[in-house]
This record gives C-alpha cells, sequence and structure tokens, in this order.
C-alpha cells in the first residue's frame, strides 16, 4: 500500500532542508510513516497532513547541524587564521603559555598546603592552642603545663586537649646512625587526630602511667629501617641505645606534627613545671574557631584576675589546624600567588594587543563578512573561539612547563615555606584549575579585539578600504584603546619591578651584612651523646677531648673548636645574669655559649681585650667567662669589663671577665649585634649536645675523616648536620633569597612582556601610518622628525603607565614590609631605578620600529596608498 | 536540565509501554506528526531513546513496510520516572488551586 502521490511529492521536497548526509534515512521513516498511513485506511487529506508534519522535523535537524557546524566552522577558521600568522600566534602561545605555566606551578603549591583537604576526620574542629604575649609580640609560643591543665578543668568549647612535647634521639636500627624527631603525646593525642594506626595499637593510659619504652612509628620510619615487616609482637628499636618496643605503625598519610618519625608515650600528670609544651585539641562538634577564641579569651582573663603582675598582657591564641601546618608558607604563598596573578594578567593584556594588531589587519575580511550577513554575535564568536584556542594550546604548554617548574620550586624552596615537599605537584585538581584559568584567560584578552572589531559601523568601512581606515599618526578609537593598554601593562609590569627591586634591595644589603667572624673554610657538625651511656661529666668531658685531640691531628686541618651552639647553627641557649655592682638594673638575658680552648681563633672572632678560652680553663680552675662587646656596651657601660665579675642566674658562681671579644650575629644576618657570654665548656657539666667546628682550607677532604674519628671513638654516634658554615649562612637566608629569586624572575618576565606590548603597539602605528608618514616626508620632515615625534608618542602612553604603576606600586609594596631588611618599601632609589630601567626598555622598543620610517620612501608608500 | 514538556512526556511514556513506532505513537499520543517526530529526533539525540530498523525482507515477506522500532534506554526511564514525580506532585496543587476560587 503506497501513499498517495502529493504527500510523496511534499516528502521528497522537504527533504532537501535534511543536511544530505542525513536524508535518505529521514526519507526512509516519512516514506513509511506515509506508507503505514495508507495501510491503516486513512484518505489523501489525511496523509498530507501527516506529510506537513515533515516540515518541522526536517527544519529541526538542519538547525541541530547549524548548530554544531557553526562551531566547527568556527574552530576550522580559526586554526586557518592562526595559521596564517605563525609568528603571531607563537608569541601569543608562549606568553600565555608562560603566564598559565607560572600561575599553575604556584597553584599546585597553593593547593597542597592551603587547600587540600587533611586526611584526619572533621579536620576543621582540630585546633592548635599557643601562649600569646602583647608586649614581645607573639603568637605562636609554647605553653607552660599548668595552663594547659588549666584548660583541661576549665574550656568549654573542647572535647578534648592533648599536650605534646618532643625531642631527638639517635636511632641505631635498621642502618647507619641518625637522629630522628619524636613527639612525645597522651593517648589522646590520636583521639583529637582521629586516626588509628594503619598495623597494631596506639599506647594505653596504664603503659604510659608505668613509663614502659613503647614507641608508634611513621609509615616512612617502618618502611625504611623496620623493612615493612607486619608482624609487630617481637619487634623493637634502639633509641639512644635502650630497646623500645615498636606497637604501631601510623597511615602513610598522618605526618602530623610534621617531620616526625615516631610518637612515644608522654606523662603529662608529672610534666615538670618548667616545660614548655605545645598542645592540639578536638572542638566540640558545632563549635567554630571564633567561638573556640572567646572561651579561651575568656579563660585567658580568668587567669589575669587571679594574678595580674604574672599573666599581664598574655593570652590564648586558638589556631586551626590547616592555618597551622601552613602558618610559615601562608605569606609567601599568598604574595607568590598574587604575583603570577599580576603576570598572567600582564599576558593577557599583551595578547589581546597582539590578537586587535592582528585583528587590524583582518579589517577588510570582517567588513566583508558583516556585509553579506554575518552576524555581529557570530564575528565576535568567530574571534573569542580563536583567543580561547589560543589560550588552551597556551595552558597545555603551560601544564607541561608547570610539572618541571613545581619540582624546581619545591627543590629551590626552604623547607619551611613549604611543608610536605612529596605532596606538591601537578594533579587533576590542578589541570582543572589551569583549564578554567584559560577559559577565562581566552574570554579576557579575546573580548576587547571581538567587541572592537565587531563594532556596527563596520560595514561602512567596505567602501573605504582598510587604508583609509587608519588613522596614521594621531590615536584613533581602537588604537586610543591600544594604547591604553599599553599603559596599564607598563603599570602593572612597574609594580612588580618595584616589588622585585625592593626584594634584590633588601637581600643585597642583607648579604652584606658581617655575620661578626670569618664563616670561610668552616666545616661544622653536630654530635650527640646518649646520656645514658654518657653518664657522668667525666665520660662526656672526655668524649669532647679525644674528640678535639683526634680531629686536630688530621692533615689540612688547622683549627678545632667545640660549641654547645655555633653562629647559624639554629641552635640558641640563653641565660639571665647579672653584673657586679648592676644587680638592680633588669636585663632580658644574654646568649650563652660553652666553648672550647681556640674557639675564637678558630672562628675568627677577634679579641678585643684581655685573652681567649684556653686549655688552661678546665675544672677547678678560676671559673671565668668572655663577653661580646655588644655585652659591653649594653650592659657595663662605664665599666673596665676584664677583671669585672659576673653571675649566670641567680645562684651559680661569679665569674671573672678574662676577655671581650667582637659581636656576632647568631640566628640570622637580619638580627642586632648580640650580647653574649662564653663560658669554657670544660669548666660546665659536660653538654650531652656538641657543635663541632673544623677550619681548613679544603673543608670536602675534611667530610670523611670527620666521619671515621666519631666512628672509631663510638661508633654508635651519627654525625649529624654535616654543612660548611657558609651553607648555614645561606641557610638562614633561605627565604629571603626564594621569594627575592622568584619575584624577580617575574618581574623580569613582566617587564619583557611589557616591551613585547609596547613594540606591538609601535610597529603597528608604523606600518599602518605609512600613508601619513610618506606625505610629512614628502613635504619636507627628516626621517629623524618622524622618528622623534612617534617614539614621543609611544613614550606619553609608557609614562602615563608608569605614573599610574608607582602609585599602584606605592600602595602595593606595603604589603612586603615584614619580608624587607632595611628597606622601606617606598624607597625611592628602587623606584627611580626601576622605573628608568622599565622606560629605558619601553623607550628602545619604540625606537625600533619607529626606525623604519626612515626606510620609507615617500613617493612610494603615497602610490601604494 | 529542563524540565521535560507534557508532549514529551506522553510520548515517552507511550513508548516505556510498548508503543513502539511513530504511526502507533502518534495515534496512542494523539499528537500531530510534526510534534512527534522531533521529539523522537531529540529524545535520541539526547540518549534517552534508541531505534533500529526492522529487517526489510522480513517486512516485506509479511506484505508491509519495515518500520522503525524505538525502545527507551535507562536514561530515558529515569528521566520519565523525574518527570512523572514532578508533574504528579505538580497535579493536586493545581487541583487545590481550582477549589479555592
Amino acid at each position: 500500500m503506497t501513499a498517495v502521490a502529493p504527500a510523496r511529492w511534499l516528502v521528497a521536497a522537504i527533504a532537501w532542508v535534511v543536511p544530505s548526509d542525513q536524508r535518505r534515512e529521514w526519507r526512509r521513516e516519512w516514506d513509511t510513516e506515509l506508507n503505514w498511513c495508507a495501510a491503516s485506511g486513512r484518505g489523501a487529506w489525511h496523509q498530507l497532513r501527516r506529510a506537513r508534519g515533515a516540515w518541522r522535523h526536517a527544519i529541526w535537524i538542519r538547525a541541530q547541524r547549524w548548530r554544531t557546524d557553526m562551531l566547527l566552522q568556527d574552530i576550522r577558521q580559526s586554526v586557518r587564521a592562526l595559521r596564517a600568522r605563525p609568528a603571531l600566534t607563537a608569541v601569543a602561545v608562549l606568553t600565555l603559555a608562560l603566564g598559565i605555566g607560572a600561575n599553575t606551578a604556584i597553584f599546585s603549591a597553593v593547593h597542597a598546603v592551603l587547600l587540600r583537604g587533611l586526611p584526619y576526620p572533621q579536620a576543621a574542629q582540630i585546633v592548635s592552642i599557643y601562649a600569646t604575649h602583647r608586649k614581645y609580640n607573639f603568637d605562636h609560643g609554647v605553653e607552660r603545663p599548668e595552663d594547659i591543665q588549666y584548660w583541661m578543668d576549665h574550656a568549654q568549647t573542647t572535647a578534648l586537649i592533648a599536650p605534646i612535647d618532643g625531642g631527638s634521639a639517635t636511632i641505631t636500627t635498621g642502618g647507619e646512625p641518625d637522629r630522628l624527631r619524636y613527639s612525645s603525646v597522651t593517648p589522646e593525642f590520636f583521639q583529637v587526630m582521629q586516626v588509628a594506626p594503619a598495623i597494631g595499637r596506639v599506647f594505653t593510659r596504664d603503659e604510659v602511667i608505668a613509663r614502659e619504652q613503647v614507641v608508634v612509628v611513621s609509615d616512612a620510619l617502618w618502611r625504611s629501617r623496620l623493612g615493612g615487616q607486619t608482624n609487630l609482637s617481637e619487634l623493637t628499636i634502639d633509641l639512644n641505645g635502650q630497646p623500645w618496643r615498636v606497637i604501631g605503625v601510623m597511615p602513610a598519610e598522618f605526618k602530623f606534627p610534621s617531620q616526625i618519625a615516631m610518637w612515644r608515650p608522654f606523662d603529662f600528670a608529672s610534666a615538670q613545671k618548667a616545660w614548655y609544651l605545645g598542645s592540639v585539641a578536638r572542638l566540640k562538634p558545632g563549635v567554630t574557631l571564633k567561638t573556640a577564641q572567646q572561651d579561651f579569651d575568656r579563660m585567658a582573663a580568668e587567669l589575669e584576675r587571679q594574678s595580674p603582675k604574672a599573666r599581664a598582657d598574655r593570652g590564648f591564641n586558638v589556631v586551626g589546624l590547616r592555618e597551622d601546618l601552613a602558618y610559615r608558607s601562608l605569606d609567601g604563598l599568598k604574595l607568590l600567588q598574587g604575583v603570577v596573578a599580576l603576570v598572567l594578567l600582564i599576558a593577557c593584556v599583551n595578547v589581546a594587543n597582539l590578537m586587535l594588531a592582528q585583528a587590524s589587519g583582518r579589517l577588510h575580511e570582517f567588513s566583508v563578512r558583516a556585509a553579506i550577513g554575518a552576524s555581529r554575535t557570530r564575528l565576535v564568536r568567530q574571534l573569542l573561539t580563536e583567543s580561547i584556542m589560543l589560550s588552551l594550546i597556551g595552558a597545555a604548554l603551560g601544564a607541561a612547563i608547570a610539572v618541571p617548574g613545581v619540582r624546581a620550586l619545591v627543590a629551590a624552596a626552604p623547607p619551611f615555606l613549604l611543608p610536605y615537599p612529596d605532596e606538591i605537584g601537578v594533579n587533576w585538581t590542578v589541570l582543572g584549575f589551569t583549564a578554567a584559568l584559560a577559559a577565562a584567560t581566552g574570554v579576557l584578552f579575546g573580548l576587547a579585539p571581538a567587541v572592537m572589531l565587531s563594532a556596527p559601523n563596520l560595514a561602512r568601512t567596505v567602501g573605504q578600504g582598510v587604508r583609509t581606515a587608519s588613522a596614521g599618526l594621531s590615536l584613533s578609537r581602537r588604537q586610543f584603546f591600544r594604547g591604553g593598554l599599553v599603559a596599564v601593562e607598563t603599570a602593572l609590569a612597574l609594580v612588580l619591578l618595584v616589588g622585585g627591586g625592593l626584594l634584590v634591595r633588601s637581600f643585597a644589603l642583607l648579604s652584606a651584612q658581617a655575620p661578626g667572624f670569618q664563616p670561610e673554610n668552616l666545616l661544622t657538625a653536630q654530635i650527640s651523646l646518649p646520656a645514658a651511656r654518657y653518664a657522668t661529666s667525666e665520660a662526656r668531658h672526655q668524649f669532647w677531648s679525644d674528640l678535639s685531640a683526634r680531629l686536630a691531628s688530621v692533615p689540612g686541618v688547622s683549627a678545632v673548636t667545640l660549641s654547645n651552639a655555633l653562629p647559624f647553627s639554629n641552635w640558641e641557649w640563653q641565660s639571665d645574669f647579672k653584673v657586679d655592682g648592676r644587680e638592680d638594673i633588669p636585663n632580658n638575658g644574654a646568649g650563652i655559649r660553652e666553648v672550647s680552648p681556640g674557639y675564637f681563633d678558630a672562628l675568627g672572632i677577634s679579641i678585643l681585650t684581655g685573652r681567649g678560652v684556653t686549655a688552661e680553663d678546665r675544672a677547678g680552675a678560676p671559673a671565668v667567662a668572655f663577653v661580646s662587646d655588644a655585652f659591653v656596651k649594653r650592659h657595663m657601660a662605664g665599666l673596665d669589663p676584664v677583671g669585672h665579675r659576673i653571675k649566670l642566674g641567680r645562684t651559680d658562681p661569679w665569674l671573672t671577665i678574662a676577655g671581650v671579644v667582637a659581636s656576632t650575629r647568631h640566628m640570622n644576618l637580619a638580627e642586632e649585634l648580640r650580647p653574649e657570654i662564653y663560658v669554657p665548656a670544660a669548666q660546665s657539666d659536660g653538654q650531652t649536645t656538641m657543635m663541632v667546628a673544623l677550619r681548613g682550607s679544603n673543608t670536602a677532604a675534611l667530610t670523611q675523616p670527620l666521619r671515621a674519628i666519631v666512628k672509631a671513638l663510638d661508633p654508635q654516634l651519627p654525625v649529624q648536620s654535616l654543612k660548611t658554615m657558609t651553607e648555614l649562612i645561606d641557610a638562614s637566608a633561605a627565604q629571603p633569597r626564594f621569594l627575592m629569586t622568584l619575584l624577580a624572575l617575574f618581574a623580569t618576565l613582566a617587564a619583557v612582556l611589557a616591551a613585547i606590548g609596547v613594540y606591538g603597539v609601535m610597529s603597528f602605528l608604523v606600518s599602518q601610518g605609512r600613508r601619513e608618514i610618506g606625505i610629512r616626508m614628502a613635504l619636507g620632515a627628516r626621517p629623524g622628525q618622524v622618528q622623534r615625534r612617534l617614539v614621543g608618542q609611544g613614550l606619553r602612553v609608557v609614562l602615563l603607565g608608569a605614573a599610574v604603576g608607582v602609585a599602584a606600586a606605592l600602595l602595593l609594596t606595603k604589603l612586603l614590609k615584614s619580608q624587607l631588611f632595611e628597606t622601606q618599601p617606598n624607597d625611592p632609589l628602587t623606584i627611580v631605578t626601576v622605573t628608568t630601567l622599565l622606560v629605558a626598555a619601553a623607550g628602545l622598543a619604540c625606537w625600533i620600529p619607529a626606525r623604519r620610517t626612515s626606510r620609507i620612501n615617500p613617493t612610494e608608500s603615497l602610490r601604494q596608498n | 536540565m529542563r524540565a521535560m514538556s507534557i508532549t514529551t512526556l506522553s510520548v515517552l511514556h507511550a513508548i516505556r509501554d510498548g508503543v513502539a513506532y511513530g504511526f502507533d505513537i502518534l495515534d496512542a499520543t494523539g499528537l500531530e506528526s510534526g510534534t512527534v517526530y522531533p521529539i523522537l529526533s531529540r529524545l535520541e539525540t539526547s540518549g534517552l531513546l534508541r531505534s533500529t530498523w526492522e529487517n526489510e525482507t522480513r517486512a516485506h515477506a509479511e506484505g508491509r513496510p519495515a518500520r522503525r522500532y524505538y525502545t527507551i534506554t535507562p536514561a530515558g526511564k529515569a528521566a520519565l520516572e523525574q518527570a512523572t514525580k514532578h508533574y504528579a506532585a505538580l497535579v493536586p496543587s493545581l487541583a487545590r488551586g481550582k477549589r479555592t476560587r
């Protein structure tokens, strides 16, 4: 049964609307429909009505096709447009890749440190609590046990509080002796963190009270030293020469506190009063950080009411776990993320400028397309497709740059700046961020050219042609816009350059600081004696003097000395003191160093008056001390120091000052010269941990003999922190150096991008203004005059940008204040220098294309136009 | 996702109930061919329906044209269920609106 002819014809006619590749199937379906209609006995009229419905179906299919086709077409045309201008495309892609790559790399770190979920259940309820002191301006201090006990008894917002003590111990199991950090915690610690061991168990209250030697180890320690043994029943490790039973292994992702290898039982109840402890707590469900802080403020106020004198200015600081872990990295990472965001913004402005330049060259193409009916939306879409494609290619390249970039970042970063470095990398979240960034970037730099080019009056330019559409040497609306972009770019680059310049200047001043001794050719190391095996003062003194004697005989060693706190070793001992006859004058303590004979000579610290430490200053000999000239200036003004008496603490015996030495810096180069007191190590009780310093012209060759001698004296002793003094000083400046290097790098990148931007605009101005230049030159203008005019025009825009940039820099560099050493955020020298540099670079970028005008032949250019 | 129109719902519903061919769907729903066929194409494009052509020789042997056979996909079933719930929830409130007037 076949349908009536008019119905079939109608369907056949409508079929032409359907895209050819779908037409056959479409026809088949509609023919079947009509045939069934006929077969079921419906009349011709009914069949015609059915056939009429084919029209809407065909239109729907065609519209669908248009939608997908147009996108494909946009992409095809974009690829063609980008390939037609390979140099421009390459510059744009590279610019974006650098901007997006830098952002991806820094975001990897930001994500790992600040955004990633923590591996602890309801981590938002975990807090650390610190002591604060308004007068001394600290808010991350450790706490006294009696305060922690007070919280335990009176806090209303915490469910559990766990005090944390810690230290380091020498491990001799499963490899060479090494010194590892441990935390001493109560069983509540694991309840606060709500993490159970992956294997075994944590210690019980009974084990804590009985002081049993049981330990829970980290996954890393368990793998590296215990061979990943799952049966813990017989497992022990040797710590400081004592066997400790391993009862649990924490999961690999459990890393709290950071860089801890094991957790040992801590008997808080019998903690001595003098101890200072860290603490971690879990807030009750639903309690916010703010409420908890109010609770601790209340307790601080109550304590102050009870003993106003002792508790004045003291308080407590409740810090969320994430913020606590990121405490040291927060400022640096925020700064870097801000800096790379600016770099990306400059890259966007630059590419927008490049796109505008090329779009101007395509004015004719777009005018024609608009004239034959392309809608404004269609043209905008086409240009946006181009820019998004550019940014996606840039993003892919940027992600590829970011992978080694992140590795370099982690390798170069000081360890405390990026906690958990092994977890920083380009992962799916980071790539998602990159993709989103690329899309946003594409729209950002694509929108301006798209809107400018698809302007409604575009069609009018068709008749006039492109040549007259350009405005020559005076800035047209479009060129004015481009000039504005250059000014923005210059301003942004200048902000970064001022920031980078300030950090460079600050670092130069820091590096030029004298440490107060001669750091070259000094090898240092730390050695700790287990108290159990070196229980007596004599045993300890014997070891240290044997070590000194043996090291002195090593060929190439010109001096050997020991101290309990070498400069820049990150160790500090402070002591109260009294100056004879000045007991009434308060002081806030001085650095106290126990040193072996020849210390000042070995380190190159000048002896100003009196003498240095000698072998005669032994136990039983008159007790002596040596002080730094900073000490004399601050605490002994008007006194003759040599022969005068001082006292450490309140009860110690009087010491006679035997010499005054030059002052040194101890923790970092930025600090003031220190008031310090040196005492002969032989007249003390004998330290368990000492630092050794060897002077020799080839420090690298001294490492092996040092290890061998320590091993010969005691095979179970690790030699720790083997570093040259120069390395120690460098490490003390690691954070400023790291920030300075990165900021200088990004600022330079920004300046180069800005110069490229200026160059692009000037090139465009020259090439578009050939006609006017031709006329001027035909009328007698010399090339030099034309060039001056062009350069002047470019520089006006640059100077405008620079002025805005300096103003913005003055506002923004205040954020850098905490990172600067002896440099003001508005340092005029830095601002003038970098502004001059940037303007000079921009001037050069103006002059190179302007120079081309001298090659313009007036008659030729007039004839061409 | 946009709410499914009542016409789309009735087409999907008919197919779920075993009405498998264009011609029958028109009859079952009482809708125009110009409405039903674009709906079928759209539902197939969005994965709520699947279609296959009947074996031609068999159809000829039975003396009738071969037909396009539509079946509902699991996604289609889920969408249908959601839309049905949506309208089911709407109806009582519509009814209430009428009563108070």
